[in-house]
């Protein structure tokens, strides 16, 4: 089985019987440091293809930062120093000889706040694709994309218009599409609806429960409601370690660790 | 497997430490360990064409990054390669001690401080000038100026900046000097007076918009702190604001200072050309920088003497500004870090 | 009551020095500004006569009459148009690589200041630059090729701190955007950071152009001549600009001479203004917000 064409589904290709119970990414062992200090300490973590993951915790807690390991966005900081691995398919994103720049191919990323890109609505979703060498039909791809992320009717007909001219919603939403037009594997949500107001925030959210059957998903959250109607698994972090993870149920019905359940009954954070 | 492609983003991986957990790679069965490194490691065309891309950009662009340190290695290698012909003929301790300047008529001396004399002594004439001026002008623009007044007064006093300094000169020559003429009439024709007015007005923008900036970085909180303690808007910005403000003050001026200087076509215009030690502005004295347009303008033979004076004389002129611009620069440094 | 109403001989004392204080900040400003404008306007009382056609059409002459700015400003373009040639491009190139694509180091703190101390460097001494390199060691001569690249020199440092400051105030958030759909640095960089920068980054080099417009020292050193009667051909040809035209006029003797120098400079002055304005409407068109 091939997953290096990027013009096939691969998502439906991979998602096969005997792929269906494997790890898509395994975290082992991930400690974290800005300069010295230590963001993320002996995280493992297994996630399963698509399903949902939401990663709950105080500010500060190094949530955001374990997100952004996933697509090593964090290498842009310069003192950002990671140990351990993260397995994508069985192979090391942190290996010598994988460029980071592929590994983003793969693993989609839509940010906290609404970053269009400076360029036509068009652009935004046709680009990824165009600059990696997809061989498809881009209009096709920027419709389907932007069905997808249920904004193509409010913006069919003005796709010439800058990104910047939508509303905070409609701009959450075309990062969205964005990030599907790539065909990724896993998309990661770093607090996608906080920088929303209520309205559009819950449209976000309908939209990540679609998306949820054909994408893995790990998604940051301040909102533990939002986790819990969202997500298969939910994992508590606190002062840059995991504390708890499970099934979303269990973990707020019956939390095995007394932190994690005077967090979610808001005891503090 | 395609080693060394992360050449051209060696930025993205070297801050990387890699964990342990690789190492197992090829001994897992089959395709699968095959496929998922192919993955990363793409042999696939597009990608590997954006990679070559940015190597061929990377090269290009830090060649180009590279020509600053070029124009300053040459700057240097050729002020002391041409110098080193004067200090042959010239000792250094004449050069730097002597008190006599006469390049070009015999019997010779190559005695420099008149020239520096000159220079300082329209610099520091420039400082009475640009320092009340620059000060006030930043006062006035961060502390009492309504937004509309600054909106125009600001650009305004930046384009005065943009005025070059020709124009300058021909201000002192044909309008300042005969104006001062009436009003002293011994002062001369050229003379150090008009020249330090028209490089004092030249170099207020530079002290007003970087003074203005300082003040203005200054938090509010302080000032308000100053007014509920029951403070004039007087005392508020001398004892407050300025205080807080110094280094950045200090540092525009010195920067102004420097930049004077480095001024030449107005003094060489305005001052004249004849070298003295004197504190009378009144009289005619040349500076640095008149020297070299001076030389550079007459039929000076290469290879003369005189030629390689002009070395010299321009290293005194460089190394002078290179410490101002960084003890400036020293200086600023200082309030970004008591700042953030 | 009486205690808010009736302030203290002390406290009007102070209220007063802080109005006189205000007022005296005040007036430096309105007079730097009163005594440029009395100049300027001294200026084109003296040389508004001399502006005609002719002035623009005739050479340089011995005879004010017959003189004019043809070669001055023919010469000009020239030296300007090397000058970007050669400085723009190399400017962006250096800023876009130091700002977006150099690793945090050693080396580029270095190369930063030493791009800062550039900047302050006397423009005469890029004159002595380019007179050794250019005039003797490289054998152009006098020529508007040895002009143009020493102003090219000269603006260089000023052309990359521009570039850099419009680069970053791009948001972080459009390099993240574009990165995290696995663009390289460059594709980032090339499709939205300098696009995003463009005006920025042309008010910048304006503002650069129009310090170098106005250059005369270096010019003077690397063999600018005044008396030029014919409007160069190629970029060997020797040639005159506007501001060693007016020097050369404000150095004669002649009254006649000074007013043909204050018609230079309202023309030099007018070009400047010009580019100036062209910078100011784009910095205003830049002003675009990322919500």
């Amino acid at each position: 089985m091939t997953t290096t064409s990027h013009n096939n589904p691969s998502v439906s290709s991979l998602d096969t019987a005997s792929h269906e119970a494997d790890n898509i990414l395994e975290v082992r062992g991930v400690h974290a440091y800005y300069g010295s200090t230590c963001a993320l300490r002996s995280i493992d973590l297994d996630v399963k293809a698509n399903q949902v993951y939401a990663f709950i915790g105080p500010s500060g807690c190094g949530k955001s930062t374990f997100l952004r390991c996933f697509n090593r966005m964090n290498d842009f900081i310069t003192d950002f120093k990671i140990e351990g691995s993260i397995k994508y398919r069985n192979t090391n994103i942190y290996h010598t000889d994988v460029d980071p720049v592929l590994v983003r191919r793969h693993i989609g990323m839509v940010f906290q706040k609404p970053n269009p890109l400076p360029t036509s609505i068009y652009n935004n979703v046709a680009w990824g694709p165009k600059i990696n060498g997809f061989k498809v039909d881009f209009d096709e791809l920027v419709e389907t994309s932007l069905k997808k992320a249920a904004l193509w009717d409010q913006v069919k007909e003005r796709l010439t218009d800058n990104g910047y001219h939508l509303s905070g919603g409609q701009q959450q939403r075309l990062c969205i599409a964005r990030a599907i037009a790539m065909n990724p594997d896993v998309i990661l949500m770093d607090e996608p609806c906080s920088a929303l107001d209520p309205i559009s925030a819950r449209k976000i959210e309908e939209l990540i429960v679609d998306l949820k059957k054909d994408y893995s998903i790990l998604i940051v959250t301040h909102n533990m409601q939002q986790a819990a109607r969202l997500s298969h698994h939910t994992v508590f972090m606190l002062k840059g370690e995991i504390i708890e993870h499970g099934p979303t149920h269990n973990l707020f019905a019956t939390p095995q660790q007394s932190l994690t359940k005077e967090y979610i009954t808001g005891k503090f954070g | 497997m395609v080693h060394g492609e992360e050449l051209g983003l060696a930025s993205e991986s070297k801050s990387v430490a890699v964990g342990d957990a690789l190492p197992h790679q090829g001994g897992s069965p089959g395709c699968d360990g095959l496929s998922s490194v192919s993955l990363f490691s793409s042999t696939d065309k597009h990608y590997r064409l954006a990679k070559w891309e940015q190597r061929v950009v990377m090269v290009v662009l830090r060649i180009c990054a590279w020509c600053s340190i070029a124009i300053t290695a040459g700057i240097v290698v050729i002020l002391l390669s041409e110098a080193a012909p004067f200090f042959k003929e010239v000792s250094w301790r004449d050069f730097l001690f002597g008190t006599q300047w006469v390049p070009l008529f015999e019997p010779r001396s190559f005695g420099v401080l008149p020239i520096i004399w000159g220079t300082l002594l329209v610099s520091v004439g420039a400082c009475f000038v640009s320092v009340p001026f620059g000060l006030g002008i930043a006062i006035f623009l961060s502390e009492f100026a309504r937004p509309r007044t600054r909106s125009f007064l600001k650009p305004l006093i930046e384009l005065l900046a943009g005025i070059p300094s020709v124009v300058f000169g021909y201000f002192a020559l044909i309008t300042i000097t005969p104006g001062l003429q009436k009003i002293f009439p011994n002062i001369e024709v050229f003379n150090a007076f008009s020249a330090s007015i028209v490089v004092g007005i030249m170099t207020v923008p530079m002290i007003s918009s970087l003074s203005d900036d300082a003040l203005r970085a200054v938090p509010r909180s302080l000032r308000e702190a100053g007014y509920a303690m029951g403070a004039t808007s007087f005392e508020v910005s001398l004892r407050v604001v300025l205080p807080a403000a110094i280094s950045g003050v200090i540092a525009s001026i010195i920067l102004a200072f420097s930049r004077a200087i480095g001024e030449t076509m107005a003094v060489t215009l305005a001052a004249g050309a004849t070298p003295k030690l004197t504190m009378n502005f009144f009289e005619s004295i040349q500076t640095m920088t008149a020297y070299i347009v001076q030389v550079s303008i007459g039929d000076t033979p290469h290879g003369s003497i005189e030629y390689h004076s002009l070395f010299a004389v321009a290293l005194v002129l460089f190394l002078l500004t290179l410490v101002m611009n960084t003890i400036a620069g020293w200086v600023l440094k200082k309030t970004q870090i008591s700042y953030n | 009551m009486n205690v808010l109403s009736s302030p203290s001989a002390h406290l009007r004392r102070r209220q007063a020095i802080a109005k006189w204080f205000r007022r005296i900040c005040r007036f430096m400003s309105y007079l730097l500004v009163g005594i440029v404008c009395y100049l300027l306007w001294d200026v084109i009382s003296d040389g508004w006569h001399w502006l005609s056609w002719d002035f623009f059409q005739n050479y340089a002459s011995r005879m004010p009459a017959k003189s004019g700015v043809r070669a001055a400003i023919s010469g000009s373009i020239w030296v300007m148009a090397i000058t970007i040639i050669f400085a723009v491009p190399v400017g962006i190139a250096a800023a876009t690589y130091l700002e977006e694509l150099m690793e945090q180091s050693r080396l580029k703190q270095f190369i930063s200041l030493n791009i800062q101390n550039l900047a302050g460097v006397p423009s005469i001494v890029y004159g002595i630059l380019g007179l050794t390199v250019f005039v003797r060691f490289l054998g152009f001569g006098g020529s508007v090729l040895s002009g143009g690249l020493t102003l090219g020199l000269l603006i260089l440092p000023i052309i990359i701190i521009a570039t850099r400051e419009s680069l970053r105030s791009v948001p972080q958030t459009v390099r993240q955007a574009a990165m995290a759909l696995g663009a390289t640095k460059w594709q980032t960089v090339r499709c939205y950071v300098l696009p995003t920068s463009f005006s920025g980054i042309l008010t910048g080099i304006i503002l650069a152009i129009s310090r170098a417009v106005g250059e005369t020292a270096p010019l003077i050193l690397v063999g600018a001549v005044a008396y030029i009667r014919y409007v160069p051909e190629n970029p060997l040809d020797a040639y005159t600009t506007l501001p060693i035209q007016i020097y050369n006029w404000v150095g004669k003797p002649k009254a006649e001479f000074h007013e043909l120098a204050a018609s230079g400079i309202i023309v030099l002055l007018s070009l400047m203004f010009l580019t100036n304005l062209c910078a100011i409407i784009l910095r205003h068109k830049k002003q675009r917000t990322y919500v």
